[in-house]
């Protein structure tokens, strides 16, 4: 990372801060300092920090994505890896008449949505014959969403009494986060950023072809199987908490791409950082939109992030013009 | 200082044979030039010295096996310069041409890869020598092909390895530029460095010290390039399509 990097992290970081601040003070009737204690630190606070933390893990997926295909239009819900971890919930929800437990039913989403989100990356790995061939990776991942997707269609269809609460997971949605989730996530993304801060040389080294990254001394496929599972890792934490949420891990790589002067690893952190910003700003915006009414989410991301990635096509910037 | 010696070397890239016990012995610290039409292998023989295709046979450096050297050692040993068409298109990412150049330096790095006051000595003396320096904090998606060849040399010589492949080093330097490098290749010489290139170019392959000429499955010739003899294989090799002249102290080739 060089030296310029730092001030401009530091500036995402204040940036974070700030909106937490604001998301713990939003009610439904503006900014009011509540009273009561618990409604900040019960409600607003872990909801707001895990907005953050999810959008993070997007983000930091969306970077590594981009990084390891070498596809600008690369994000974690291509693999498979967004439809898997569906997937996954949704058959943990199928199964568990009997969990009620609010910590146990936690484990039990969060390691289905990984399992889902890691079977997914599989699947298109094996039905892409390897990883070697990024359009074949990409071309497999789509496939296997479709597929997926209908299956996760097929469960609503089964089980209506379930549709409700799948229905959340299906739009995208912050407001069921509590703190056990909130500290599920941020164990996840401190484990993600030092594995990713380990394996980001890999990245650097790909920019100039496979060939040639194979000549410099490092082990590029088994860092590159380890990127992968580190998407599936971050999206698979992410999809359970606030289920699918579009276009973060697409956009946030993008818009701080000019900010990292082209180090892999001070693009992956601002990634990450710029993709908790953003969900946690479309969470604020949805909530306060149609006040006292709350959109899901995942609404608001798809209408904003879609119209940027439109302007991204019109504009043909999705290398790199400074 | 040590040669390499390929004995008995069959190499194939997908499945096909393209070259079939083979026996080269490239002398250490001199420049070797591969020399051969379309399809011969030339590129495929360089890969198997970068250790990017697999080899039967056996391929030694100063009597070590090549595919035993750690990949790490290896990286530090042979550096290798990718033919320049196949490397355009996956490049559409930011990073500055001074990054690029800092690439040459992983070999020597640690697991954390942050460049070292001595890197970065290193790969600004790289980038001076092939006169990229002023296009530091430029993107390397928005330079020329000739501006882009010219980092990606300055990318190879900062790994210091005493091998340097080199893949149509050449392809997209104008004039200038070709005499530049034909500078360069002299100082690697003087340094002790073994390089060996593939040059479509045969006039400018003509100024290495030894020519591997390849023809389809195997060896057509190898020897001195200053050797009658292999003058005269070179024109055989081309189907005597080519004549060679002399003009003042070195041999031109030209079309016939």
């Amino acid at each position: 990372m060089r030296p310029t990097s730092f001030p401009r992290v530091l500036a995402l970081v204040l940036i974070s801060i700030a909106l937490l601040c604001l998301g713990a003070l939003l009610g439904s009737s503006g900014i009011v300092w509540s009273t009561d204690t618990a409604i900040v630190f019960d409600i607003r606070l872990p909801r707001s920090a895990g907005a953050w933390l999810a959008g993070a893990l997007l983000g930091l997926a969306g970077a590594i994505a981009q990084g390891v295909f070498r596809n600008p239009l690369a994000d974690p819900y291509l693999l498979g890896s967004a439809s898997g971890a569906l997937m996954g919930v949704a058959l943990v929800l199928g199964f568990s008449h009997a969990i009620s437990d609010s910590g146990l039913a936690l484990i039990g989403l969060n390691s289905g949505a990984f399992i889902g989100a890691l079977l997914g990356v599989v699947a298109a790995l094996i039905l892409a014959g390897g990883y070697r061939s990024s359009l074949r990776l990409l071309l497999s991942g789509v496939v296997i969403s479709v597929i997926l997707g209908a299956g996760n269609a097929l469960f609503t269809f089964v089980r209506p009494d379930l549709y409700q609460r799948f229905q959340a997971f299906m739009l995208g949605n912050t407001s069921l986060l509590d703190w056990h989730g909130v500290y599920l996530m941020l164990l996840v993304w401190v484990a993600c950023i030092a594995i990713v801060l380990l394996l980001s040389a890999a990245l650097n080294a790909l920019s100039l072809g496979e060939s040639t990254a194979k000549t410099l001394g490092l082990p590029i496929d088994q860092m590159r199987l380890g990127l992968i599972a580190v998407l599936a890792l971050a999206t698979g934490a992410a999809v359970a908490q606030t289920g699918l949420i579009a276009f973060i891990g697409l956009a946030a790589p993008h818009l701080v791409r000019r900010f990292a002067s082209g180090s892999q690893r001070a693009h992956l952190i601002m990634s990450s950082l710029a993709g908790g910003i953003l969900l946690l700003a479309s969470d604020l915006l949805a909530r306060t939109i149609l006040a006292p009414l709350e959109l899901p989410v995942g609404i608001v991301t798809a209408v904003l992030g879609g119209s940027y990635l439109l302007l991204l096509l019109r504009r043909q910037t999705l290398g790199v013009n400074p | 200082m040590s040669p390499i010696e390929l004995r008995n070397v069959s190499l194939s890239r997908n499945y096909n044979v393209v070259l079939q016990n083979i026996d080269i012995t490239i002398p250490a610290g001199e420049w070797t030039s591969i020399v051969g039409p379309n399809g011969a292998g030339k590129s495929t023989l360089v890969q198997a010295l970068a250790g990017l295709v697999p080899y039967e046979g056996s391929i030694q450096i100063g009597g070590v096996e090549l595919r035993l050297i750690a990949i790490k050692a290896r990286a530090q040993q042979i550096a290798w310069l990718e033919q320049a068409t196949a490397t355009l298109d996956s490049l559409d990412f930011g990073l500055r041409v001074y990054d690029i150049a800092m690439l040459g330096r992983l070999p020597h790095q640690n697991w954390l890869s942050i460049p070292s006051e001595e890197d970065c000595g290193i790969v600004e003396h790289a980038m001076r020598q092939t006169n990229v320096w002023d296009l530091r904090e430029r993107f390397f998606n928005q330079l020329s092909g000739g501006e882009r060849q010219r980092v990606l040399l300055a990318r190879l010589f900062a790994t210091q390895a005493a091998i340097l492949l080199m893949d149509e080093p050449i392809a997209n330097l104008d004039p200038p530029h070709q005499a530049d490098w034909l500078q360069w290749q002299s100082a690697l010489s003087t340094q002790g460095k073994t390089s060996i290139t593939v040059l479509h170019e045969v006039q400018l392959a003509l100024q290495a010290d030894n020519l591997i000429l390849l023809g389809f499955g195997g060896i057509h010739y190898q020897g001195k390039s200053n050797d009658p003899l292999t003058h005269q294989a070179l024109i055989d090799l081309f189907d005597g399509r080519i004549e060679l002249a002399k003009l003042g102290d070195r041999w031109v080739s030209l079309a016939r």
